[in-house]
């Protein structure tokens, strides 16, 4: 099978919907976790911001292509007006609607929140949870959890916000570990930490769950294309999980003991690598939702 | 970098597959490869899940197309009926394309063949008829 043009954008558009999504959840999360650090607060702001452009450009730009995919009409097909008054309506436009609400209010939330009034950053924090509320419903519209019912969209949307919050953490750690103050970096990260414990735990839960649901008998995790994709996903969430016990256990321990310089750098860069498998676990969830389907619906 | 081009051969590998399990035609009125002798008065399609249907055709092996009356995308639903004018003797081609609840596009044909029924008599000629294929094509 050849992927079309559409289907390729459609991909490459949800994988940076993922990116964005994250940004904009985990970033939302730190800006809790690093109070008292205005400089670092300043550029999670921006994080969340950049998160919440690319997410209102790759929403756009994903339901052109759709369109497009339904049309069937060449490039010009993205402007169909028959297939965009088919798709509106449908839960595919509401996704979009929302979507592009939720990113907005995090634009203007990561705006207000270099405001000095106390007041208007409150607001700022209200918008800001709001978005990533809307943001994270939008999940339980749209996707293979939808024909699965309601206890499957409840797990798909405490997956994206648990998700969200780890994986878009990794950035603003990350800068964090730039910060001359090993204390600060060392309180971040025992945080961070505890509550990574209930993230992986949750993260567990709701996948494992989704599995259960998707899956018909488990050795369609080898023998289907859906299955394998899947197995892929699962041995990149393996890794990350060694790497953030290995933080944990051993990096965040030794920031304030012998030499914290270097276990400083070797802290940063295992968050980079950290952060770049997460970014290859979304791209197998971006094909895996869109180009391949779970057998127990054929 | 290097589980990074891993990753996109094991993707593009994958990707190369022609099927993909996912909603699909159930079953059909008349059966995808049926031949009758009596021509059909409706056209029952069944999904296996609730889907939308976006497009659906029925072509004769000569491309003439036989009209059908679409029902209103506005709700998703499972069994399709279409009433068919009278048909004449020929091979006819289904050609379906559904969005799923899952908002993703799928796709696919089914054919039945109509004998002329004044030649009962005749045995059928051995048949190459298309099997119904389908894929899932990217979608939201
Ligand atoms: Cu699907």
């Amino acid at each position: 099978m050849i992927l079309t043009v559409f289907e390729i954008s459609v991909l490459i558009t949800k994988w940076v919907i993922y990116l964005s999504v994250a940004a904009v959840i985990g970033g939302t999360l730190m800006q809790y976790l690093i109070k008292g650090q205005p400089n670092l607060g300043i550029s999670v702001a921006k994080y969340t911001g950049l998160g919440a452009v690319l997410g209102l450009i790759a929403v756009s730009i994903n339901y052109f292509a759709q369109v497009g995919g339904f049309a069937e009409n060449g490039l010009m097909g993205i402007f169909d007006a028959q297939m965009h008054a088919f798709l509106w309506p449908t839960q595919v436009g509401q996704t979009v609607l929302w979507r592009l609400i939720g990113f907005g209010l995090m634009l203007v939330a990561s705006s207000l929140l270099f405001h000095k009034n106390r007041y208007i950053k409150t607001f700022s924090a209200v918008l800001a949870i709001l978005s990533c509320l809307l943001i994270a419903v939008t999940f339980t519209f749209i996707g293979h959890s939808t024909e699965l019912g309601l206890l499957a969209q409840g797990l798909i949307l405490i997956h994206v916000l648990i998700i969200g919050s780890w994986i878009g953490a990794f950035y603003p750690l990350w800068k964090l570990c730039s910060t001359d103050d090993n204390i600060v970096i060392k309180n971040v990260m025992d945080t961070f930490g505890r509550l990574g414990i209930v993230i992986v735990i949750l993260v567990l839960l709701s996948g494992m769950g989704m599995v259960w649901m998707l899956f018909d008998s488990p050795t369609e995790l080898f023998s289907s294309d859906y299955g394998i994709a899947v197995t892929i996903k699962l041995c990149l969430v393996a890794i990350i999980l060694l790497i953030a016990a290995w933080h944990k256990l051993v990096l965040v321990p030794k920031l304030t003991i012998a030499n914290p310089s270097l276990a400083k750098q070797k802290l940063q860069k295992s968050i980079g690598l950290e952060a770049l498998i997460a970014v290859l676990i979304l791209a197998t969830t971006a094909v895996l939702s869109s180009v391949l389907g779970p057998m127990s619906l054929g | 970098m290097k589980l990074f081009n891993s990753v996109l051969v094991v993707t593009s590998l994958f990707l190369s597959a022609s099927a993909f399990a996912h909603v699909g035609l159930g079953s059909s009125m008349p059966a995808n490869g049926a031949m009758l002798s009596q021509a059909p008065t409706k056209l029952e399609l069944t999904f296996t899940a609730p889907v939308r249907l976006v497009k659906l055709t029925m072509q004769d092996e000569k491309q003439q197309s036989v009209p059908l009356t679409l029902p209103s995308g506005a709700t998703s639903q499972a069994a399709f009926s279409f009433g068919l004018p009278v048909l004449s003797a020929a091979n006819y081609t289904v050609n379906w394309m559904i969005m799923g609840d899952d908002g993703h596009k799928m796709k696919g044909n089914m054919s039945f063949m109509l004998h002329n029924s004044g030649m009962n008599t005749h045995s059928a000629p051995p048949m190459t008829m298309e099997h119904e294929t389908s894929e899932h094509t990217a979608h939201q």
